[in-house]
This record gives C-alpha cells, structure tokens and sequence, in this order.
C-alpha cells in the first residue's frame, strides 16, 4: 500500500494506491475506491481507464513543483500540496528509483516482503541492458507498484524498502 | 502595393509573435526587440531576427536598434510606448514610418478634456458632465442631469477618485469628502459632475483609417466582462447592438476618427446604456488586444491592412465593405488567482497543451520551462473561437476552455469558463458589473475533488512531477541514488555478464 497525505484548504486528506494485477486501486479518504487501467502516454500524462466501465476514461496531466502538485484532469485545473510526513524530499526514504527510462522485465518480491541487503527485487531492461535493482538495506518493500512489461521513466519511483527497525 | 521591407517590432510576448507572422507571410522581414531577461522568450525567437535593448519603453533606445538592424518601419504592438506621441516623433525624426496613427491624433485622444471637447465639437456623444465647480455650482447641474452622479476628480482616472451621489441632500457633503480626499490623494481637489451610465455595457467599434480619405468601421465588440476595470472576455457581435444601433455607432465611431485626423487601426471606446443610448469613453490609438474577434467575424488580418495602410496604399475593398460572419469570443487567460482578488501570480510554466480544432485559435508566446514573472501583464494567453452563431461560439470556447492545459502557475481558465455556464451569459444578459452580480463568491461551491486527488497519486506512483523539479531537503543528496543500488548489469538476450 503506497500512500499519500494531501492538504487542501488546511484539511489533509490521505490518498492511498495498492496494485491488483493490471489494475491501481486507489482509495481516497473513506470514499469508494477508484479502480483503473493505467497507461502512460507521456512524461507528464497518463489516461485512466476504470475497470468498472472500460469505455469510460480520464486524461491526466500532472507536474511537482517541490510539494505542490498542479493536476489537469476532465477539463479542470487543481493544486495540492503534499504533505511531507516520511522525510523532506517528497520521496520516502529507502525509496529507489529507475535511473533512466527503462522496462520492468522481471519483479522478485512483493509489497509487505521482507529482505536483505543487497537482495534483487527488480530487473529492468534498457539500452538492451538488464539492470538488477538490489536493495540498499535490509527492510520491508512497500509502494510496489509495478508489474512485468510496465514502462519506466527516468527518476521514477520503483518501490520503497521500509528499513528495518533496530533492535 | 508598396509594404515596408523591415519592420522592428517594437513589443514583446504574444503581441510581437502575433505581428511577426503576419510580416513573414507578406514578405515583410522583421526585427524583434528583447531585455536582457526575455532573451529566451518565444518572441525573440521566432522573428528570424532579433536585437536586446535595455528597455522596451526607452523611445531613443528603440529608435536607434531599428536604425542598427536597417527597418525602414517601426510596429509599436499595444501597451508600451504605443500610445506615445513622443515615440511617433521619435520614429519620424529617424526617417522611419511609424505603423500607427499621426502623433497628433495620438496627442488628442490621450487627454481626457481634449478628447472630450473634440468629441463634442464632431458632434460624438459623450457621458453628459460639467466643467469643475463648486457644490453649489454642481447642484443645478446634477439636477438637470438627473441623479445619480459621479463626482469626479479631475486628477483621478482609473475608477480612482470618483464617487456616486443618489440624494441631493448628500451633494454637499460627499463633495466635501471627495474634494478633501482628491487633495490629499492627487494635491488637487478639483471636482466636476458627471453622468452615471446605468448598468453599462463597455461596446466599442474597431474602425480603419488609410490616408486616401477612406474611414471604415468594422463592426463592434462587446468587452463588458471585466474585471478590476480590465477585460477579460469580448465578443462580436454583441447581443445587445441591433443593425441599427450598430449603423449609428460606427457613423459615430468614424467622425470621432475623422474628426483627429486619423490614419490606421484604431477603436472607439463607448458605454452602452439600458436604452440604448450610447456615450464616447476613449479612442485606443493602436491595435487593441481582442483585434482576433474582428479578425474572425471579418475574415480580414488587421495587421496585414496596418501594413499597407502604412505603406501608403487606400483599403482593399475587402475592408471598405466589410462582412460580417457568425460569432466570435475571446477569453484572455491571465497568470491570476480569481479566488484571491484576480491577483497576478508567478511561477515556472512546467506542463503546457493548447487546444486546437475548427474555429479555435490561441494567440501566445509561451514554452514549457518558462519562468512567469510580475514585471510585466500577467496576460498568458489569448483564446479565441469563431462558429456560425452565439451559442455555438460559447460551448467551442468552453470545449477549448477545458482542453488548454497550463501547470505550474495559477491562471484564471476555471474561472473563465464557470463564467461562460452562467445561464445569464448565454441571454446575453452581460453588463460590467456582471462578475460582482453573478460570481462574486467564486468558487461556488468548495470543490472536493477526489478523483483529482487519486489522478494525483497516480501520477505521483508513476514518477511524475519530475519535469525540471529539484529535490531539496534530503540530508544526504546520494540517499536514493538508483546508480547505488544497482546490480550487475547482463546483455539482453546473452547470459555473458558486463560488468
């Protein structure tokens, strides 16, 4: 489960995303969850499909500037500000991202996994390169999201290693 | 037909990208201008050629780079020094042709009591008023022209320095205050009366002038959706101008450019009252900003006919009988927040899609990447669309509303279109107060707006956001290094190793 706290005229609002296969389900405060078909179509834009009616989609546009998110979606313009709860750089620490555009070739382990240092979670391929993606530290992964054949962006996000706490 | 052969465009931003492309395609080189700040921004880039001054408002300065990169002409765009007689005589004095009226009519329109006394003597009707008086003076006047009134200050301007009087028995004193307050405010408490228009509507009439004796007017422009005093959405024609009405505004819009000697683009400015009377505002002595709507409902390139008009030819018939087709609006998009007194905001432009499609068109200089700053109009963007009728034009202008895209800077385009779905919009029903009338709480109702907020972490789980932010704040810079943490890296498809 890979979450996010939002805060929108003083109120947070926690937003959290859990992968199901092909599909993203994101929950956002107590609502009924959204579930979609993500596909990527740009460095910034992204078209999401709902599962429950797959003629029904939504395009978005979205860009960070720092903390704030600025989000074109159906027609209108939004501005959050995420809230900073896990470190200052809007990542989560223990976070690793891909270090240039590539695709997921392979995925070892699973969100709520624990493992070692320098264990592979993740293949990638680029450049007709595979990369082995090894953990920096002992952990749990959480914010996986990722599958088999998923594009990847240069910076993006792979997945965190919640360390593991010391005795 | 005798055009110049290089023009400098002496502006910036949408404007000088929006002359430039009438000059390429005429055959016209032209010569941009650029600060030291604007020497990546699109106008700079686009004209072919292009020279830095230090300010784009220093006549001499402008005057000497178009001597240094050999225009024979001079377009002053809007805003900047084109309203500045100073300027003409400058460009003159250099042997070069300005692309605008003689700085005579210039001199005329610019100040307010000429261009009144002007109006008056060609017979143009302008807002009933008296010269400066008394309180006691004012109070026969006032009756005479029935009340309400404005008193006015004569060194206010602006929506500055006036105020409204409804009661006779309140003259007297609300003349007290205004005379002490346009003291302490301008040092001069000189007061005169004034008319006021009820419920307004800000018309004006678009008219061309060539130097062969020919004055056309090309039809109106209704630009009562303000705010702050500045407009934000026109449209042609207006629901509120019949043939005959139009027929009668634009004679009076031509003997009030006949009566300064007139030559080359310009715009009579009126307020339109509930019964249909009508009332001399100002003459813009230049190309206005929402030309694009009469360029639509036209069919004709204003900046084109500046081109030959400045190079001495009469107008083409095209322009001497002008016809008129369809709808046109156009919205002005502004780096602003609406939900904050329209204040101009700032920012890195970091996501930017404009619409497109039939009858839409965008008139812009902007490139993602791009710093907005303060220091000059926080105009972003001109959208404006043509179709066959009104509400045609209004739902393709809210359709390219929703398709323009503009992230890292707050702009006004929810705003303009919460004021398109206004059911008194599409009536018609529009005067310059309609904003206070009809949107003063905006936004209606507070937004929550969760699918906004999961599309969010969806782009926020694909990495996104990443378009030329800087992380700060990490303790360690190499924590989270994707390099750190890699592997061994194998040849695709072999199972010999490369590292």
């Amino acid at each position: 489960m890979a979450a996010r706290t939002f805060s929108i005229r003083g109120e947070e609002i926690e937003v959290a995303a859990r992968r199901d296969g092909d599909h993203l389900t994101i929950g956002v405060a107590e609502g009924e969850p959204y579930v979609w078909h993500v596909r990527r179509v740009g460095a910034a834009e992204f078209v999401a499909r709902e599962a429950e009616d797959e003629q029904r989609t939504h395009t978005v546009h979205a860009v960070r500037d720092q903390t704030t998110w600025w989000v074109h979606l159906d027609g209108r313009t939004y501005r959050f500000q995420a809230v900073l709860d896990r470190g200052g750089s809007g990542a989560a620490p223990g976070g690793l991202t891909a270090p240039i555009p590539a695709t997921v070739v392979e995925v070892l382990v699973a969100d709520g996994d624990e493992v070692d240092a320098d264990q592979v979670l993740l293949v990638l391929s680029a450049m007709k390169m595979q990369l082995e993606v090894r953990a920096p530290h002992a952990g749990t992964v959480a914010d996986l999201l990722l599958a088999a054949g998923d594009p990847v962006d240069g910076g993006q996000q792979l997945l965190t290693i919640v360390a593991t706490e010391a005795d | 037909m005798s055009l110049p052969r290089r023009v400098l465009i002496a502006n910036r931003g949408e404007i000088s990208v929006r002359i430039a492309r009438t000059c390429h395609a005429a055959g016209v080189e032209v010569v941009a201008v650029y600060t030291e700040p604007d020497a990546g921004s699109p106008h700079a880039l686009v004209a072919g050629r292009a020279i830095q001054v230090e300010s784009y408002v220093d006549p001499e300065a402008l005057c000497e780079a178009a001597r240094l990169s050999g225009c024979d002409a001079v377009h002053p765009g809007y805003g900047f020094l084109s309203e500045n007689p100073a300027f003409v005589a400058a460009v003159n004095a250099a042997g070069l042709t300005f692309i605008g009226p003689p700085a005579s009519a210039m001199e005329v329109m610019g100040s307010k009591t000429r261009a009144r006394a002007a109006m008056r003597e060609a017979g143009v009707p302008v807002v009933p008023g008296t010269e400066p008086g008394t309180a006691a003076e004012l109070m026969p006047a006032a009756v005479e022209i029935g009340y309400p009134v404005f008193l006015k200050a004569v060194a206010g301007g602006g929506g500055k320095g006036m105020s409204i009087v409804s009661d006779p028995e309140e003259l007297e004193r609300v003349y007290r205050q205004a005379s002490d307050e346009a003291a302490k405010s301008f040092g001069d408490g000189t007061i005169y009366l004034e008319k006021v228009v009820a419920r307004p509507r800000h018309i004006e009439i678009q008219i061309f002038a060539d130097t062969h004796g020919n004055t056309v007017a090309l039809g109106e422009r209704e630009c009562s959706i303000q705010r702050r005093h500045q407009k934000i959405i026109e449209e042609s024609p207006s629901p509120a101008v019949s043939p005959e009405l139009r027929e009668r505004m634009s004679a009076a819009a031509v003997a009030a450019a006949e009566a300064v000697g007139y030559v080359g683009a310009g715009t009579v400015e009126f307020l339109l009252d509930t019964s249909g009377d009508f009332y001399f505002l100002e003459m813009n002595t230049r190309l206005q900003v929402e030309h694009p709507v009469t360029e639509w409902i036209t069919g004709l390139d204003l900046v084109r006919l500046q081109l030959e008009v400045a190079g001495g030819a009469a107008l083409p018939p095209e322009a001497l009988e002008p016809t008129f087709v369809g709808h046109a609006i156009e919205c002005r998009i502004y780096a602003e927040d609406p939900a904050a007194g329209h204040l101009p905001q700032a920012g890195r432009l970091m996501l930017m899609r404009e619409p497109s499609g039939p009858g839409v068109r965008v008139d812009a200089a902007l490139t993602e990447g791009q710093e907005i700053g303060v220091h000059f109009d926080p105009m972003l963007a001109k959208l404006s669309c043509w179709a066959r009728d009104r509400d045609a034009a209004i739902a393709r202008m809210r359709e390219a509303l929703r398709r323009y895209v503009l992230l890292g800077v707050q702009t006004n385009l929810d705003h303009l279109q919460d004021i398109l779905a206004v059911p008194a919009f599409a009536d018609g029903d529009i005067t310059t107060a309609f904003l206070d009338e009809h949107l003063a709480d905006w936004p209606l109702a507070d937004e929550v707006a969760p699918l906004a907020l999961a599309a969010t972490l969806l782009a926020d789980r694909y990495g996104a956001g990443r378009v030329g932010s800087v992380d700060t704040g990490t303790a360690d810079p190499l924590a989270g290094d994707p390099w750190r943490t890699l592997g061994r890296f194998r040849l695709s498809g072999g199972s010999g190793e490369a590292s």
